[in-house]
């Protein structure tokens, strides 16, 4: 046990396998964009103000790493399968990648806020390249189609 | 002299100071820091940025205000968060004995030779 889950042993955290064991008869696994939105883009905004970005990131990049995938193409299926959005990888080398994610969950036809909005996707997207590429990564939001009026959300990642 | 120079000066000004970062706000990544311990650039960055968004909710809320800075106590010693600029946040880390005036005051010299480094950049 390492220093940090000594020190917050005493709050009952939920890990993903368990958030994601679902039993809803009447509605099945799927919620509507919607209700992501209004607690990523509303109400944790409206809570942490400038800081919910770090905090998405943050959110994004445990859930990143604790996929535990191995190959790119199956973090390209997971977005798929929960239609984080359209994703193309038109840049991969082996200290530069660049993700575009069209029809972004996040952001996709907003008015634009003037600011790039989906660091939560960028720390999923770090998380997960971590886990493939065995290397520190990090990512930097460059477009973002609600944020900015671009035509995806575009993401650089440093691998070091 | 560079950001990096710049939390050095203030890590060597004062002895209590064992470590300090310039972080920025808007994705939480760190830009520079002369933390010894090994940390999680991410983990620290990003809560930062989280921890000056919620000192600056809660002093607008209560206090009509910004944030000069926040602080956490720890039986260890001190965590301290300044705003610097509109982008950009200061944490410094000082032992337990550290007098918190002084600390304040070379804080605040550090932040203002960092917004200058900042504004000389964006010039160039």
């Amino acid at each position: 046990m390492n220093a940090e889950e000594r020190i917050v042993t005493e709050y009952q955290s939920v890990d993903v396998n368990n958030a994601l064991k679902i039993v809803r008869p009447s509605f099945g696994e799927n919620a509507g964009v919607a209700l992501y939105r209004l607690l990523r883009l509303v109400a944790l905004e409206d809570i942490l103000g400038r800081g919910a970005t770090g905090a998405s990131y943050l959110a994004g990049k445990k859930l990143g790493l604790s996929l535990q995938l191995t190959k790119l193409d199956d973090f390209l299926q997971l977005c798929s399968d929960l239609q984080i959005g359209v994703i193309e990888v038109p840049v991969a080398t082996k200290t530069k990648i660049h993700i575009d994610v069209y029809e972004c969950v996040t952001c996709s036809g907003l008015d634009v806020v003037g600011r790039p909005l989906c660091h939560f996707e960028g720390g999923l997207i770090a998380g997960a390249v971590e886990t493939i590429s065995g290397k520190k990564v990090r990512t930097k939001e460059v477009t973002c189609i609600g944020g900015l009026g671009h035509e995806s959300c575009g993401f650089d990642l440093d691998l070091f | 002299m560079t950001i990096s120079n710049a939390l050095m000066d203030l890590n060597h000004s004062i002895p209590n100071i064992i470590g300090g970062a310039l972080i920025r706000i808007e994705d939480g990544s760190i830009i520079a820091h002369v933390i010894q311990q090994k940390i999680d650039n991410d983990l620290v960055g990003c809560l930062t940025a989280s921890m000056l968004g919620i000192g600056e909710r809660i002093s607008a809320e209560l206090m009509y205000s910004e944030i000069d800075r926040l602080y956490v106590e720890s039986p260890n010693g001190y965590v301290l968060v300044s705003p610097v600029g509109k982008e950009n946040a200061l944490i410094v880390l000082t032992n337990k004995k550290a007098k918190l005036g002084l600390i304040f005051f070379e804080i605040n010299r550090t932040k203002k030779v960092i917004e200058q480094l900042l504004e000389s950049n964006q010039a160039d």
